[in-house]
């Protein structure tokens, strides 16, 4: 595989990890070599994170998730070297990261209305589409429509513990929330969403 | 889509906990209209970069990295802590407790110069003194004893001017030259203290003056006691002496006797 920086061919390893949940002792080595700056092993944290770190953009409804996962990693980068902690400590971090990018942004755009049609049109256009998008069209319509009855809290915890699959206990940390707040958080947001399914009905 | 009960009155019902947490845990024990609007849910959040994005990302992540320095701390948390040690007086001289102390200072030792050559004014000068006395420190408290020779001198000066303000009445100068010397010609003795004889004159008159108060104060006390107690006010406005006043005193122990009766 060649270097993306030099283009010289690199080994990863080959229990190289590239699913949700990454392996602990290979996150350390992946992490020591992120911090030396290896490409390889940013190469991994991407495929690793980027996936869930986009969907979670996408259920808070953020215009550009392409740029936003692209800002949490320069952000991720110029802090890695002094960074200590395990596996999921790390992966909260990150999202920690995200979440408060949003935050910032929306205290900046707070004058201006949020329309989530409008976002998500234009996130279909950014956004590479698979084989099967265009078919999921109609559902994504609905799904967003549905999304749009629910606070960004609401939508924060439905990102955070639906699409990332992040813990209670993590979810409460990341939100600078009680882990009573977030259950209370999240069970308003399936509620409304049963709601919104009732008078579809 | 159907409706998880099949009831419309089921769907307004408050979840659980653990009826959540099933939801979210993909479960199977979970409602299942639910978990299909959870699972369209994750569909729909479903994000992969496209290959330029993605390598894109990857290059500014290893260049800033690389780029990135050695020092600083991340840990769990976002911000990062300065890694310069605080000045620690400059947190204690920022308190308004130090403020004030520094003006108190400042104070004092503005004051206490000040005090210590005895210019302050007699007030000032004396409270000072007591104060700096608790801790060791004589300065001069103002007093009379303590002035300085042109003091005294002025005191003198005006002394005497009384002196002669009183001949304008009857007393020349010779006079009161004469009782000069003789305030000089005491406070010799009594400073010396070798003449017995005036020492005995002075104890005697003090035995003269001593009864002759004991005296008049025992009348006058006497009648003022008997006025207290409630004596006749016309006996006593008509008795001069003081055995009348007694009288008054006895006649009212005779009145109790009468409330005896």
């Amino acid at each position: 595989m060649a270097d993306v920086v030099t283009g010289r061919t690199f080994s990863p390893p080959a229990d190289r990890p590239n699913s949700q949940a990454m392996n602990p002792l290979v996150f350390e080595g992946v992490l020591a070599a992120a911090q030396e700056a290896e490409e390889w092993a940013w190469t991994a944290m991407y495929e690793w994170l980027s996936p869930q770190l986009g969907s979670y953009f996408r259920v808070r409804g953020s215009t550009e998730p392409d740029d936003q996962v692209g800002e949490v990693f320069l952000q991720v980068a110029r802090n890695l070297r002094s960074f200590e902690g395990s596996v999921e400590g790390f992966r909260s971090w990150v999202f920690m990261i995200a979440h408060n990018r949003l935050a910032n942004e929306r205290r900046r755009s707070s004058r201006k209305p949020i329309a989530l049609h409008a976002d998500v049109t234009e996130l279909d256009r950014d956004w590479s589409p698979s084989a099967e998008s265009e078919a999921l069209d109609l559902l994504d319509d609905r799904v967003s429509r549905l999304l749009e009855h629910l606070t960004l809290d609401q939508r924060s915890v439905i990102a955070l513990r639906l699409v990332a699959d992040i813990s209670l206990e993590e979810t409460a940390r990341i939100m600078g929330r009680s882990i009573g707040s977030v259950k209370q958080l999240q069970r308003r947001a399936i509620e409304a969403l049963r709601s919104q399914l009732v008078e579809e009905a | 889509m159907e409706l998880p009960g099949g009831d419309m009155d089921d769907m307004k019902d408050r979840l659980t906990d653990a009826e959540v947490e099933a939801l979210l845990a993909r479960s199977d024990e979970a409602d299942p209209t639910l978990s299909e609007l959870m699972s369209e849910i994750r569909d729909f959040a479903e994000w992969a970069p496209g290959s330029d994005t993605k390598s894109s990302h990857i290059v500014a992540a290893v260049t800033a990295a690389g780029a990135a320095p050695e020092t600083g701390a991340v840990g769990n948390s976002l911000s990062q802590p300065s890694t310069r040690r605080p000045w620690m007086f400059g947190k204690i001289l920022s308190s308004r407790l130090a403020r004030v102390m520094a003006a108190v200072i400042a104070v004092i030792m503005a004051t206490g110069g000040m005090a210590y050559a005895g210019v302050l004014p007699h007030p000032i000068q004396s409270t000072v003194s007591d104060i700096v006395g608790v801790v060791g420190i004589d300065i001069d408290d103002g007093s009379a004893s303590d002035l300085d020779d042109a003091e005294i001198d002025q005191v003198d000066d005006d002394q005497v001017d009384d002196v002669d303000d009183r001949a304008v009445i009857g007393v020349d100068e010779t006079d009161v030259d004469d009782i000069n010397e003789d305030q000089v010609e005491d406070i010799d003795d009594e400073t010396v203290g070798e003449d017995d004889h005036s020492q005995a004159d002075d104890d005697d008159e003090d035995v003269d003056d001593d009864d002759h108060g004991q005296i008049s104060d025992d009348d006058h006390g006497k009648v003022s006691d008997d006025e207290d107690d409630g004596a006749d006010d016309g006996d006593h406005g008509t008795v001069s002496d003081d055995n009348e006043g007694h009288g008054g005193g006895h006649d009212d122990s005779a009145g109790g006797g009468e409330e005896d009766d």
